[in-house]
């Protein structure tokens, strides 16, 4: 059993997609082996309220029972609260670089008041590409992984999960923390995993793919091809998601 | 069959050796290139024995290691042909990488491109559409372009298909004598069908940039591509194959 924390469905204007619907989306990740995969709208990276593409993504996946919908959330903007009156949420996404406000933003830590009120994990979009291959009148940086142990240590009753860290940089956000973990999506190495976990203890890692930015079928052989003890796969492939988002 | 035909294997590293020449097996690699290693001002002396050790590793491993030999095109012209006559005409090596040391469009080059014509070898050139991070002479698709413009008897493999993009494979699709391989950056999806369609499967080579990058990940991208199985099976091995005269 697999579950993908790192999918999303959408538009994005420097990639061409081939799956345009929710449902062929499951069909992808199914066919990859994926069982369960929480997705994000990539249209709410970009649309100046991220909530009217929530709308629609919670809406489509109906249908299609293996997607979890992850609501996307600005914290700049007067409704962000709104997003969280949403029953059953498994969690909350923060993309603050594309969005445009520090981790430092007094409305941040608002949010995370109210996450670790309701006990609702948050995720924080590291990247959504490789800065050295962006658009060049799009330059996004990555969020500082500095900024997120600060938030962390901050509140450490609110689980972090980071998307698309480096390798790098998810080992200081693990080793530095107690409440951060990683997907797999952007770390690698040779043998990945093996070597991720001389740094990084199983519970702290999971599988995402990040698709469809990237092939899914990249990160299920980092997974496959790993040979990990039946514990530490179990962990990645799905016990800690199903721990940490209760699914 | 599968060829890697773009890794930096630490050769003088036996245990590291081991585990990849493992690893490849275990995922299904018959042969590796490995490129060596060595930076902008790698000096003549450091060149030397980057080239030693992976004519050794190839000695030690013929069964699974090809080689190719580094070079500095800024190096004294004599050294250069010196060194190619050592590694590749003497010895066991069977193409030349260049790396960021001098830009595709320089001079410096031409007696390099002019040898590897003579000789009928490839020349693995570093290429990269850089947002930010950009390394002083490092060259664009568009450089490997002009460079194979100019050297038209001259074999190009230019590293790098995602890190090129859409972009970069335009650049090079008029000119015949590159191949593009695969190696390194994520695994972004599309590209790979971009490349197919727009430069046909014949001139993509399965790369890695191990141990960098990882074998099973920057395989996974070519499994996934929506293209055909004889694409797949000419961009894994057949082609180096051919163009590596294995």
């Amino acid at each position: 059993m697999i579950i993908d924390i790192n999918t999303s469905f959408g538009r994005w204007p420097f990639q061409k997609f081939d799956v345009h619907s929710t449902q062929g989306m499951a069909k992808h990740l199914h066919s990859a082996g994926i069982t369960k995969a929480l997705i994000s709208s990539i249209d709410g990276i970009l649309y100046p309220d991220p909530s009217v593409c929530d709308a629609a993504l919670f809406k489509a996946v109906k249908s299609t029972p293996m997607l979890i919908p992850i609501p996307t959330i600005n914290p700049g903007l007067a409704n962000w609260r709104k997003a969280l009156e949403a029953n059953g949420l498994k969690a909350v996404k923060i993309i603050p670089n594309y969005h445009n406000y520090p981790l430092t933003a007094p409305v941040v830590t608002q949010l995370i008041q109210v996450l670790a009120s309701k006990r609702i994990p948050l995720m924080i979009q590291m990247r959504v590409e490789d800065e050295r291959s962006q658009y060049p009148l799009m330059k996004i940086p990555g969020v500082d992984w500095r900024a997120v142990v600060q938030l962390a240590n901050a509140f450490r009753r609110v689980p972090l999960v980071c998307l698309c860290a480096y390798r790098g940089e998810a080992i200081e956000l693990v080793q530095k923390t107690e409440n951060v973990s990683v997907d797999i999506s952007f770390i690698e190495t040779f043998q990945t995993l093996p070597t991720i976990l001389h740094k990084i203890p199983p519970d702290k890692i999971l599988f995402g793919s990040h698709t469809p930015f990237l092939y899914t079928e990249s990160a299920v052989m980092k997974l496959e091809s790993a040979h990990l003890a039946a514990r530490s796969y179990k962990a990645i492939a799905c016990a800690n998601a199903q721990r940490l988002f209760n699914i | 069959m599968i060829i890697d035909i773009h890794t930096h294997i630490p050769a003088k590293d036996h245990g590291k050796v081991w585990e990849i020449m493992s690893e490849a097996r275990r995922l299904g690699i018959s042969w590796i290139c490995n490129l060596g290693t060595g930076h902008s001002s790698t000096t003549p002396e450091q060149v030397v024995s980057a080239n030693n050790e992976t004519m050794r590793l190839v000695h030690q491993n013929p069964e699974m290691f090809i080689g190719f030999c580094f070079l500095n095109p800024n190096h004294e012209k004599s050294f250069l042909l010196k060194e190619i006559t050592r590694c590749v005409e003497k010895g066991n090596l069977k193409g030349i990488k260049l790396w960021v040391a001098t830009n595709a469009r320089s001079k410096r080059l031409y007696p390099i491109m002019e040898a590897c014509a003579r000789l009928n070898i490839p020349v693995l050139h570093h290429a990269w559409y850089k947002t930010v991070g950009k390394v002083l002479n490092e060259s664009t698709p568009a450089d490997i372009a002009d460079l194979a413009g100019r050297h038209p008897k001259t074999t190009i493999i230019m590293a790098h298909l995602t890190a090129a993009g859409m972009r970069g494979v335009l650049d090079i699709k008029p000119y015949s004598n590159i191949y593009v391989d695969t190696s390194g950056s994520q695994p972004s999806s599309g590209i790979i069908e971009y490349a197919v369609e727009k430069l046909g499967a014949k001139r993509i080579l399965y790369g890695s940039d191990t141990p960098i990058r990882d074998f099973s990940c920057q395989l996974g991208r070519i499994y996934a591509a929506q293209i055909s199985r004889r694409d797949r099976a000419l961009i894994l091995g057949v082609n180096a194959k051919k163009l590596l005269g294995l």
